[in-house]
């Protein structure tokens, strides 16, 4: 028999979340990142790149190989809980509900791109506030810079991969344009341990 | 520099009462985290800066209700959408459907039509077009209007015709319609199956006898609650064994009702009356 208060209790209690965001040139940098995950993984993490549609499944395979942790591919309504990955799928954008429940949303393309990191950004940061830990590399469009803004204003913490270091630079400086004051820049090897300080 | 704005769950709450008093529109079985995303949309689109500007600019109702309707709800469609589905049902579904003397099937919030014209396509090369009946439905009577034209974007041709074959298509998709200048217009035999109506899905009476159901990204705009009650309405509208499908990244199992559905393809999110 499941006990129901527990479960309410267990959605309750606050996690940090980490949205990862990137598009090309993002794979290397997403499974240098994800490989030093260890057992125990106390945050939930939530990627967001820039795919063509019909490439969700390979990505979730693929990372379930590598990575001794469960990635799971984020469906409609569901709650996310530390410990596991999940891979937004192509052609949906993914905002949060209140409770961390994850929806999806076809409306229209943001800057050219569905899933858009720029509405991710702003809408984990409405509802995790300073419990939202947003990380930004490899991309060549600007995607992310406005949902930047949000997550700054909002307290959440901004990792940004050093442009020089990134495939395409477009995406991380537009952040660094974009917002005042990031709070790392730091290049593809350090970003793990610099996000793992707020775990 | 660009203003960033914001509302508040209370605003958000004011909205809907205000779209429901003075539009007739009733948001409050809607998800709120797009729906909150789409008030921004417009406010910004309506060049409101707060949301006292906009709750003034609905009040003196310079929307008509459609245009409300158009702007909130997202119409987003495609043909053949999610190949694997399509030809799952050509391949497992249609044989058992061979053996009605009618078929029914109800496509709950088609939009602009794409869906039950990629549907129709394939009955059609099965032999099942002549009697089948495709209710289309959708709470936004322009969507609807616009299905009805059969009229698409050339350009939009390319990516569904490489998805019909991936759904196990049998010719090619241009044999099914003629392209003028930048528009195809659909052949009118396909439209010969299927009846219009504007129906919503949340306060909308049930249907009779249908054989299948096909309700495809609806769900991801409701609450959990709101879905439990369209699920009883799809239920109550499924003939026994009759097939419900919903989008491929919404589940039923989450739900109250899961216990009177069968699963046929889980990753297919495509579902089965029990009796
Ligand atoms: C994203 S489209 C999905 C179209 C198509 N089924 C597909 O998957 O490609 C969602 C549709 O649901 C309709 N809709 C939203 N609320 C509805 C309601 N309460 N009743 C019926 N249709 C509704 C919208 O008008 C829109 O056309």
């Amino acid at each position: 028999m499941v006990d129901l208060k527990y479960i309410e209790r267990k959605n309750r209690e606050p996690i940090k979340v980490v949205l990862f965001c990137g598009s090309s040139g993002a794979i290397n940098v997403l499974e240098n990142f994800l490989l030093n995950i260890e057992q125990g993984l106390k945050v939930a993490i939530v990627v967001l790149l820039h795919r063509k549609k019909g490439t969700q499944d390979y990505l979730v395979k693929y990372l379930n190989q590598k990575i001794c942790v469960k990635v799971l591919p984020v469906e409609h309504g569901i709650q996310i809980e530390k410990g596991i990955i999940y891979i937004i799928p192509a052609g949906y954008h993914c905002i949060m509900e209140k409770n961390r429940t994850l929806s999806l949303d076809l409306s229209e393309k943001v800057m050219f791109s569905r899933p858009s990191a720029d509405v991710s950004l702003e809408s984990f940061s409405f509802n995790l506030k300073e419990q939202l830990i947003a990380i930004i590399v490899s991309g060549a469009n600007a995607d992310g810079a406005n949902g930047a803004k949000w997550v700054a204003k909002r307290n959440g913490k901004l990792i940004v991969q050093t442009p020089k270091e990134a495939f395409a630079k477009t995406m991380p400086s537009s952040v660094l344009e974009a917002v005042d004051r990031v709070d790392h820049i730091v290049p593809t090897n350090e970003l793990y341990n610099t996000a793992a300080k707020y775990f | 520099m660009e203003v960033l704005l914001e509302i508040t769950q209370a605003e958000l709450a004011d909205f809907i009462e205000i779209s429901n008093n003075l539009y007739g529109v009733d948001f409050s079985g809607y998800a709120q985290e797009s729906l909150r995303r789409r008030v921004l949309r417009l406010m910004k689109l309506k060049e409101c800066d707060t949301f006292a500007a906009f709750k003034y600019f609905l009040a003196n109702q310079k929307l008509t209700d459609n245009e409300l309707l158009n702007e909130i709800t997202v119409n987003t469609t495609e043909m053949f959408r999610d190949p694997e589905v399509f030809k799952f049902l050509k391949e497992e579904v249609f044989d058992i459907m061979e053996t009605y003397p009618r078929i029914n099937i109800w496509h709950a919030g088609c939009s602009t039509g794409e869906e039950p014209l990629s549907l129709a396509i394939l009955l059609k090369e099965h032999g099942l077009l002549k009697r089948s009946v495709q209710y289309c439905t959708d709470i936004n009577s322009e969507v609807l209007a616009q299905a009805k034209k059969g009229i698409y974007e050339l350009r939009e041709m390319k990516e569904y015709s490489t998805n019909y074959i991936r759904s196990g298509g049998e010719q090619s998709l241009s044999d099914y319609y003629v392209a003028n200048y930048g528009n195809v217009k659909m052949n009118k035999g396909l439209g010969k199956s299927m009846v219009y109506t504007k129906h919503s899905l949340v306060n909308g009476s049930s249907f009779n006898q249908m054989h299948m159901i096909m309700c495809r990204n609806v769900f991801i705009y409701l609450t959990t609650e709101q879905q439990n009650k369209v699920l009883r309405l799809f239920l109550d509208s499924l003939s026994p064994r009759g097939y419900l499908i919903l989008g491929a990244k919404e589940s039923a199992v989450f739900s109250t009702v899961f216990n009177e559905l069968e699963t046929v393809n889980g990753r297919l999110k495509i579902y089965r009356k029990k009796k």
